[in-house]
């Protein structure tokens, strides 16, 4: 199937927004179906066949979270959930209850479509359960390859265990003795070369800017962090 | 504490002590045997008129002293001026001395109180009363601290039932302090106890109506003022033919904007949430790092784990780095340390510091130092820093750093 014409179902009350949203996709080749109510909603999801849902948190009707566990009782469709930014339990609960992703208004409408792209994306793409996500980096388990932005990024198989060993503990600080340790068993490689020529190898390959780096940190004397949040 | 029963109680136990004390002094004074000792007075006195009128007369004397010891209930007992005993009715009473008989008047022997009465003719007309008078004093005051000890003893689980209705009240008053705003207190009886419960039912109704209210402010106020902002942000990409530096000037504004909007929103939640509500372990090390590293800094230090939010800890990091990036050129240090019983985030910075009288104020909300310059900020960033803080039960703290500019100190409770 075409990403470029997916049906997509706005739900959002916001009639100024969700006309805005609509245009917005529009002109990036998604056809959009509007629903301002949650009962709307539930009634396009059943009847309609979409591609995908954008969920507004606030509904005049409905809580969000509550219309999200109905939908995904019903349906495997993807879906991205819209709230206002600051609501971290919102966040977890709505990714707990199956919502995809989440974004927060005010968002960066390029945002949105880079999301919305990447959920439809991941619908389609098999085993996509085994995929680790930080952000716009995406370490996908089972094929053993990582993308950033959809994009695929080459790397030795010893700097994926890595890097997998890294992500797997992210928001850990992990000395350099322990990633020996962990990633031994992993590699067939030679193993000649010190940790830090192959931190920077994967740093070439996943950082936006190697020299100033977001997703692997060094602590000075202490090793390195895999960072939890990144691309805030 | 002491405990308020325990205060009634020592009050009646007090009260009933002074009551004894009282009716002893009273008993002293004025008692009914203090009575019986002047009737024998006044009867010894007026036998030894008549004796001194019968002298010589054997009998009569003897019908005297009889008399006398049945009016007194006495043994009575006649001494002649040598001390040799003369007659005695009832019981006889052991030889006094001269000594002891030179007196006439009461006189405390072995066998209890003798009244000495000297005749005209130099003899000693002694009465022994026979009623045991101390022993009825002291049976009396046995009696009576009896009767007091029981009281105390009764008087006790009344003063618990008094004041158990107040330690009800205090514990429902504990609880709605914890942040249980539904919790109310049971109104027991008519009293100044059951206006106090009604009182702060009353009151916590009102403030539980006002949390609630700031709450679903807070609630909406997040959605509402984000929705036009969604709008806008939207609008300023699809203007036509927009110079792209305004469009990015515009989205910054919007950005901050919507940064300020979350500032205000997250004070306002931390001021109506008592601590934390999601705790997990938090690498605290890890979490400096991260943050620092979106200011091109690198942290170091001790790889501590802290039961924390991670959110807001993440925030309180932000907003000290921030701080420093706005007023000092950026921090130049972030570091944790720790012992047993704290974690410490420190945060240096290389600029001018804080002047020793704004040391206290930084960390109010919209106060802003003196040496200041830039303004930036809803001027919140501290104060979020401080309620974050004391959210999680720990502290912040400034000094100024050892060569110039300064140190803040972040301490959390392990």
């Amino acid at each position: 199937m075409q990403l470029m014409t997916a049906r997509v179902l706005l739900v959002e009350d916001d009639a100024r927004l969700a006309s805005m949203v609509a245009d917005y996709l529009g002109e990036a080749g998604f056809r959009l179906g509007l629903a301002p109510t949650g009962a709307e909603a539930m009634r396009l999801v059943a009847t309609d066949d979409f591609d995908a849902v954008i969920l507004d948190l606030m509904l005049p009707d409905a809580d969000g979270l509550d219309l999200c566990r109905s939908i995904r009782a019903k349906s495997d469709i993807p879906l991205l959930m819209l709230t206002a930014r600051g609501d971290p339990l919102d966040r977890v609960v709505g990714l707990e209850l199956g919502a995809d992703d989440y974004l927060p208004k005010p968002f960066e409408p390029r945002e949105l479509l880079a999301r919305l792209r990447a959920i439809l994306r991941r619908r389609h793409a098999p085993g996509s359960v085994d995929v680790l996500r930080f952000g716009r980096l995406e370490i996908d388990k089972g094929a053993r390859e990582v993308r950033v932005d959809g994009q695929r990024k080459t790397m030795t198989g010893h700097q994926f265990s890595l890097l997998l060993t890294l992500a797997e503990r992210a928001g850990r600080v992990l000395s350099r003795e322990a990633l020996m340790d962990l990633t031994k068993g992993e590699s067939l490689e030679d193993f000649d070369r010190s940790i830090d020529v192959h931190i920077s190898r994967l740093r070439a390959a996943i950082e936006d800017d190697p020299k100033r780096p977001r997703r692997i940190l060094t602590l000075r004397g202490a090793g390195y962090v895999f960072a939890k949040e990144q691309d805030r | 504490m002491r405990r308020l029963h325990f205060k009634f109680y020592l009050a009646i136990v007090g009260t009933l002590v002074v009551f004894l004390v009282l009716i002893a002094i009273v008993w002293h004074h004025f008692a009914p045997s203090r009575m019986a000792l002047g009737g024998i007075e006044s009867a010894a006195g007026l036998a030894g008129v008549m004796l001194d009128e019968r002298k010589h007369d054997l009998d009569g004397t003897r019908e005297v002293l009889v008399a006398l010891s049945y009016q007194a209930n006495s043994d009575v007992v006649l001494y002649d001026a040598r001390g040799t005993m003369v007659l005695n009715a009832g019981r006889r009473i052991p030889k006094l001395t001269p000594g002891q008989i030179a007196d006439s008047n009461w006189m405390m022997t072995r066998n209890g109180p003798v009244f000495n009465r000297r005749l005209a003719d130099g003899s000693h007309l002694l009465v022994h009363p026979r009623h045991r008078i101390l022993a009825y004093g002291l049976h009396l005051g046995l009696m009576l601290t009896t009767i007091a000890a029981l009281l105390a003893l009764l008087t006790y689980p009344l003063t618990r039932g008094i004041t158990a209705r107040l330690a009800r009240l205090q514990a429902g008053v504990r609880q709605f302090g914890a942040g249980n705003l539904a919790s109310r207190v049971k109104v027991e009886g008519r009293d100044e106890v059951a206006a106090l419960a009604n009182s702060f039912n009353e009151s916590a109704e009102h403030i539980e109506k006002l949390v609630r209210a700031h709450q679903l402010l807070l609630a909406n106020c997040s959605h509402e003022l984000r929705t036009p902002l969604a709008r806008l942000r939207l609008g300023v990409e699809r203007v036509p033919g927009t110079d792209p530096a305004l469009s990015a000037e515009l989205a910054r504004n919007i950005a901050e904007l919507d940064a300020l909007i979350g500032e205000m929103l997250l004070s306002s939640r931390l001021d109506v949430s008592s601590g934390v509500e999601r705790v997990e372990t938090v690498d605290l090390l890890a979490l400096a790092a991260e943050e620092a590293a979106h200011f091109d800094l690198q942290a170091s230090g001790q790889a501590l784990i802290v039961r924390a939010d991670a959110m807001l800890l993440r925030r309180l990091v932000r907003n000290l780095l921030e701080n420093a990036r706005v007023h000092a050129g950026g921090a130049t240090e972030i570091r944790i340390e720790g012992d047993a019983q704290f974690a410490r985030i420190v945060i240096e910075d290389a600029g001018q510091g804080v002047a020793y009288l704004d040391r206290d104020k930084i960390f109010e909300p919209f106060y802003r130092a003196s040496t200041a310059t830039r303004a930036s900020g809803a001027g919140l960033g501290l104060a979020i820093v401080r309620k974050i803080a004391h959210a999680h039960g720990g502290t912040v703290e400034y000094s100024p750093r050892d060569g110039g500019g300064s140190r803040f100190t972040v301490m959390l409770p392990r």
